[in-house]
């Protein structure tokens, strides 16, 4: 049986009604192309999930057979009544079917992923994994709630750029004090347009967060575009030396690596906080207040999402920062919390 | 694949293959004249199930590969007026539906000639002329405004086709704000009493196109018809060819579509797209130079091994 996500289910009843396709080939295609996918084995008796299957007009009697179409249909436009497609989410009533009409019948799987999960399911952990075939482990459980992390990501990473509606109140001040307008002024608007600078700590401490990283960046990419992110790597600070290549081509970070102005920067860092044997120099406090200083003085707003828990931020950071909790418990209610609608532009004016 | 086709190219006398002599394509850069366009099974089907459901077409596809000019032939074929606008990074969804023109009532402000409404300065937008053509038109006579070029393409046909171009350059939250506008068919215009809406059988057919820049919404995607274009080669190259440039010797299209294809194991970027190779055969015709003459690897080097790319060994 196939299964047919809701809103799928009307748009499919409704292609199959106006296309009438007449062999499996185009009956697949068309349902592809609407998110059902694959065609069931031979040995499965119908096309679709359908208890009685779509109807397939006989090349030989089609006239008969099919429904009465508008004259306007006829002419290449489709003539649908009633509510619009897209909002439509129902099949046809059975039993609609009247003299000379086709009566079409599917069978829509309840799409359970839809509907809202009930509250004691947030709380608990999943069965593990099943070992994998080949051997290797398998990747750990994202740090951000899958469903959410576009939300997330696309709240962390705006700035306020002057993009909004006409700020009336600041344009009447300044044309009642007789200045020329030389620009519009607008509203504060959060944007994803100047782009993202990642700076993701490589050092010791971070590997059990390495496949983490990985993935951050490629949802970094996904949200804000492949074009406007750059990725450099950094061991404790980025200060020390940064880069996008290999290590022993880092270079302390400077003005130069500073991305336009606008632009986030974002830091997937410990702060220093893990521990590891090997761990290396972990950045202090006022080390990182500086580097902050310096990022935000480019005009660059700045976030760093952390893997560990609030309790463990060091108050310092903690005031002079942007953190966030690299984690499922950090929702977009939390963004908005610590970054309010989105993050403004050190420097710039609000509108 | 068979089919009831309630779109079908084959019909449309404008997107037959030209006569001989006849000349199309002589246009340059990314052709939207929407003369001439090639057509596969499978983008004719997207085209029908767009049209049969309403959902929008999402179109993907590498630079080059059709994915503009699809919309504005589609238009041509159906007969339908056409409206388009190319998405940047600032286009908020509103922009689609209605936008205020802030200048010229700051304007009539200093010439103490201020319209006491807002009305009088609301644009419509492109999704407005689409649903509404009539309103749109009364209200870009209050505005003094003019009907975007492609409105009075197919006479006053009462639908349209819309182009959002480039819809992955918008901000996250466009492309799900538009949903509601396309789901519903209707919006609601600051100051207007009456929300502007269509029905389904006036409905637009939507198209989108997308560079995969950044991923799209999942809720936005469910909502779309997805056509994914692939970068043309070989046979199809020449086919292509072909029907933009009828006068020009099979033989000769065939040769640049081989001097120009790209190893096999070449990465999507190192191809040369279909308007690389249809400029290419434009100024191999409009400069006379014959392929493997003196002067073809220097038109190459121009118009197809840009960016690094480079021929197939040979």
């Amino acid at each position: 049986m196939t299964a047919i996500p809701g809103a799928a289910g009307a748009d499919l009843v409704r292609a199959i009604h106006r296309l009438r396709p007449e062999d499996d080939e185009a009956l697949w295609a068309l349902a592809a192309l609407l998110g059902v996918q694959g065609p069931p084995p031979a040995a499965e008796a119908g096309p679709l999930a359908a208890p009685a299957p779509p109807p397939v007009p006989s090349p030989a009697a089609p006239a008969a057979q099919l429904p009465p179409q508008p004259a306007s249909a006829a002419a290449g436009e489709p003539a649908l009544q009633g509510e619009s497609p897209l909002a439509a989410t129902t099949a046809a009533p059975p039993g609609a079917a009247a003299a000379g009409e086709v009566e079409v019948t599917a069978t829509l799987t309840p799409d359970y992923t839809s509907r809202p999960q009930p509250g004691w399911l947030e709380t608990i952990d999943p069965f593990p994994a099943a070992p994998s075939a080949s051997g290797s482990p398998p990747l750990p459980e994202p740090l951000l709630v899958p469903r959410w992390t576009r939300a997330i990501l696309g709240g962390a990473l705006a700035s306020l750029a002057a993009h909004g509606p006409l700020d009336q109140e600041r344009l009447a001040s300044q044309v009642a004090r007789g200045l020329p307008v030389k620009r519009l002024p607008r509203r504060p608007w959060p944007t994803l347009a100047r782009g993202v600078q990642l700076l993701v700590d490589r050092s010791d401490r971070m590997l059990p967060f390495n496949a983490d990283q990985v993935r951050f960046v490629e949802q970094v990419r996904a949200v804000a575009g492949r074009e406007q992110v750059e990725v450099l790597s950094f061991d404790g600070l980025p200060e020390w030396g940064a880069g996008p290549g290999a290590r022993r081509l880092w270079q302390p970070y400077q003005e130069r690596h500073l991305p336009r102005r606008g632009a986030t920067v974002v830091v997937l860092s410990d702060l220093g906080l893990g521990t590891f044997p090997s761990g290396g120099r972990a950045a202090g406090s006022g080390e990182w207040l500086r580097f902050a200083a310096a990022v935000r003085r480019a005009g660059c707003p700045l976030i760093v999402f952390v893997p560990y828990g609030e309790a463990r931020w060091p108050a310092k950071l903690r005031d002079g920062l942007h953190l966030l909790h690299w984690d499922r418990t950090t929702s977009v209610r939390s963004v908005r919390r610590v970054l309010g609608k989105a993050m403004r532009v050190p420097g710039e004016e609000s509108g | 694949m068979r089919y009831h086709h309630l779109f079908d190219p084959a019909n449309d006398p404008a997107a037959a293959p030209p006569r001989a002599g006849e000349r199309r394509g002589a246009a340059t850069g990314d052709r939207r004249d929407g003369g001439v366009y090639v057509y596969t099974e499978a983008i004719v089907l997207a085209i029908n199930v767009g049209l049969a459901t309403g959902r929008p077409i999402l179109v993907r596809g590498p630079s080059g590969s059709g994915k503009s000019s699809l919309a504005r032939n589609a238009a041509r074929v159906l007969g339908w007026r056409y409206y388009e606008r190319v998405i940047t990074s600032r286009t908020q969804a509103h922009d689609l539906l209605w936008e205020v023109d802030h200048l010229r009532r700051l304007q009539d402000a200093q010439a103490r000639e201020l319209q006491p409404d807002l009305v009088s300065y609301v644009r419509p937008g492109v999704l407005w002329w689409a649903f509404h053509r009539e309103s749109a038109l009364r209200q870009a006579q209050i505005a003094a405004r003019r009907e975007p070029e492609g409105g009075d393409q197919g006479g006053e046909h009462h639908r349209a086709v819309v182009l959002l171009d480039e819809i992955d350059k918008a901000d996250p939250d466009v492309p799900n704000n538009l949903l509601v506008p396309l789901g519903s068919l209707q919006f609601q215009v600051e100051g207007y009493g009456e929300p502007v809406r269509t029905h389904a059988a006036g409905a637009p057919l939507v198209f989108l196109t997308t560079n995969d820049e950044r991923d799209l919404p999942g809720a936005f995607l469910r909502r779309c018809v997805e056509l994914k274009l692939e970068a043309a080669r070989g046979d199809r190259l020449v086919e292509i060819g072909r029907h933009h440039f009828p006068e020009i010797p099979e033989a000769t299209l065939q040769a640049i579509a081989e001097l120009i294809s790209p190893p096999q194991d070449a990465e999507p970027d190192a191809m040369p797209s279909a308007a690389e190779y249809l400029d290419t055969v434009r100024a191999s015709a409009s400069l006379q130079v014959e392929p493997n003459s003196p002067t073809w690897q220097d038109l190459l080097q121009v118009t197809v091994w840009k960016h690094g790319r480079a021929p197939k060994a040979r």
